[in-house]
């Protein structure tokens, strides 16, 4: 079903060039010089670091490109380290304010959404071609205070209607060029996503409860407390990691959904991840940079880009290749980077 | 010189291949009948990311890619432009050197930068602001931590009285109180930023001589007058920021390596200021002529009663310093 579009045409795959060993260099060489500046460094940084991932990114005879000026990232980031700044000290004046800030950041969530999308898809090009996103704030306002009330409301059993209304604004007020992107997705999807994640949480925890209440009996009766807080970290590190593999879950099949939804003109996607191959993905990248203590930071991050770029093909309409570029003036960096600092992800699958 | 290019308009997605050739001080190619010159201060070059494609820009939103690194290079330095940190990009000497760098600098900000950056911020703020903080948050506390005291007034008054001794030593002390507090978390005491110190009952009645008290009393006020309160949420809010920006770009869940590194820290540095309490502690108690053993003392029975051990990995998630280490250090 939700590749009915791959069966008509050929799809293209997405390749991705960039090699570990080459990454390290440019990674290590971006923290060094992040430390030495005392952090001024950081936006060139994540320019040559998103630059050597999108130009290593191709499709077809195109390659894609990041065009962000250091200077707005930079001023993004210090609006974005002062608001932190007035938090914390906020604290100091009264109890309450801190929750005051809290409120006026979540009350103004659809406004950030939409500068981080401006910046991020007018600062990213293929072909020479830039990406762009509408300045719909009103619809921006409606799909995301709309879902908080739907979720509210129905005491969260709605949150999937929530979920579905953030990624079709989104997607729809997305475009290559003047084309816009048209997400065709329902609901019953995202409900059937939430629902089989819950029942799979459910069901792992009472497993997991099972295999530690045995186990415990055993280790329960060992004199060693040495054993005992071996044991606590142990099985708190296996509930960590379900828990982990939950979140990969939902992200998956909800990126799978969306991309397999969408459509740009006449061309579609075809997003092939795989749950079980991406939690191996993860936890290997976990291990891997634990046990190297970082150095691995680069390779992991390659791997899975690779791995996401292999498993993303476009299924190219005819007209493609006359798509015109809308002449729009680019973003500002604030929405993206005031996201960065407060770790507002936006869960949508691009 | 010259390189096969692709030439994209800027207006369609299309591009058509080009061979695009450095004459002078003009770079020139041909898009079907129309041969085009551009003078070469009239673009902008932008040199790829580890090997790729060069980008020359130009016009409106016409540019020409190219995959030729001698190329890029030449019209590089044509252009009078190099990029030093594609050069340290390049080798991998510089990338151990960066390698050196980064870690030396990440220890260096963490142990030192932090710790020294946060004890000037705190001691910038005036004396009275910090004072003035203190019942809020024992009032937060008395609703989720703490019952009413009930201890017999004789007792109180009995470690009222220790507690003036110290007050004793310094005029500073004397904008410090004493609470005392019954709760469920057992034998402890609490220095609550803003010059409050809270004992509990437990702890009055686990204490087997004043001595004993004392010492936990004056461990307290080494934690006021140093204001390691406000310092431990600084350098915990600096250290979590500068491990989350060094590791940043990971991905949600990998997020959980970028997590251990900050744990860690965070647990060295409270240790440290335990130390710091205690050595102001064991000053304390050898100026008035008491065992400075007995500290420890204590603190190795409430280890018995609590049944805990931190040695091993437990030890480095630790945030107070083993029981058997803390000793006066000469």
């Amino acid at each position: 079903m939700e590749t009915e579009h791959a069966a008509t045409t050929q799809a293209t795959p997405i390749r991705f060039s960039g090699n570990a060993s080459e990454y390290f260099r440019i990674w290590i060489v971006n923290i060094a010089l992040t430390l030495v500046t005392l952090g001024i460094y950081s936006p060139w940084a994540k320019i040559r670091k998103l630059r050597y991932f999108y130009t290593n990114t191709s499709l077809e005879d195109g390659h894609f490109d990041y065009h962000a000026k250091p200077r707005a990232i930079l001023i993004g980031r210090l609006i974005a380290i002062g608001m932190v700044g007035i938090y914390w000290a906020s604290g100091y004046m009264s109890p309450v304010a801190p929750f005051i800030v809290i409120a006026v950041i979540m009350l103004s969530i659809p406004w950030l959404v939409v500068r981080s999308r401006i910046f991020q898809l007018r600062n990213t090009s293929y072909h020479g071609l830039r990406f762009n996103f509408q300045p719909n704030y009103a619809d921006s306002f409606k799909a995301f205070y709309g879902g908080a009330l739907i979720t509210v409301v129905t005491l969260g059993f709605g949150a999937p209607t929530a979920i579905y209304m953030r990624n079709k604004f989104v997607a729809n007020n997305a475009g290559f060029g003047q084309t816009q992107f048209v997400f065709n997705g329902r609901q019953g999807e995202f409900y059937s996503i939430i629902w089989k994640s819950i029942g799979l949480a459910i069901l792992g925890v009472l497993a997991l409860m099972l295999i530690l209440g045995l186990s415990g009996g055993l280790i329960g009766n060992s004199t060693s407390t040495n054993v005992n807080s071996l044991y606590s970290a142990a099985s708190t590190i296996v509930l960590l990691a379900f828990y982990a593999a939950i979140g990969i879950y939902v992200q998956v099949r909800q990126r799978n959904y969306v991309w397999n939804t969408t459509e740009l003109g006449d061309s579609s996607f075809l997003s092939t991840l795989s749950v079980t191959e991406m939690v191996g993905l993860y936890l290997t990248n976990v291990l891997a940079i634990i046990l190297s203590l970082g150095l691995l930071v680069p390779w992991a991050q390659i791997r899975l880009a690779k791995y996401r770029a292999d498993h993303l093909a476009v299924c190219l309409g005819a007209d493609w290749k006359d798509h015109i570029a809308a002449l729009n003036e680019e973003g500002s960096a604030l929405g993206e980077e005031v996201g960065d600092v407060f770790d507002v992800e936006i869960d949508v699958a691009f | 010189m010259r390189t096969e290019a692709g030439y994209y308009d800027g207006l369609t997605a299309g591009s058509t291949t080009v061979v695009l050739s450095l004459v002078g001080h003009s770079l020139q190619f041909q898009v079907g009948e129309d041969a085009r010159s551009i003078l070469i201060s009239d673009v902008r070059l932008i040199s790829p990311v580890g090997r790729g494609v060069w980008v020359i820009e130009f016009g409106e939103r016409a540019s020409l890619h190219f995959q030729n690194d001698d190329f890029g290079n030449h019209l590089s330095s044509a252009l009078g432009e190099g990029s030093l940190v594609r050069r340290l990009e390049g080798k991998w000497h510089w990338a151990l050197i960066a390698l050196f760098v980064a870690v030396a600098g990440t220890w260096l900000l963490l142990t030192f930068g932090v710790p020294v950056g946060a004890r000037y911020v705190a001691f910038a703020i005036p004396a009275d602001t910090i004072n003035s903080m203190g019942d809020d948050g024992l009032g937060l506390l008395d609703d989720i931590l703490f019952d009413r005291s009930e201890l017999p007034e004789e007792s109180k008054m009995r470690v009222a009285k220790l507690f003036a001794d110290i007050q004793d030593g310094d005029e500073r002390y004397q904008a410090y109180r004493l609470e005392f507090r019954a709760s469920h978390v057992g034998a402890n005491a609490f220095a609550i930023p803003g010059g409050i110190v809270v004992i509990t009952d437990d702890m009055v009645t686990i204490a087997e001589s004043d001595d004993e008290i004392s010492a936990v009393l004056a461990h307290e006020v080494g934690h006021l007058i140093g204001r390691h309160g406000l310092r431990i949420l600084l350098q915990d809010s600096a250290s979590a920021l500068i491990i989350a920006g060094l590791t940043g770009d990971l991905t949600n869940v990998t997020a959980l390596s970028a997590t251990l590194p900050t744990v860690l820290m965070q647990a060295k540095y409270s240790r440290d200021f335990e130390q710091e309490a205690d050595e102001f502690a064991f000053d304390y108690l050898e100026s008035s002529g008491i065992r400075t053993d007995v500290l420890q003392e204590l603190l190795l029975r409430l280890d018995d009663t609590t049944s805990g051990d931190g040695d091993g990995i437990r030890g480095w998630l630790s945030s107070h310093p083993q029981s058997k280490d803390r000793v006066k250090r000469e």
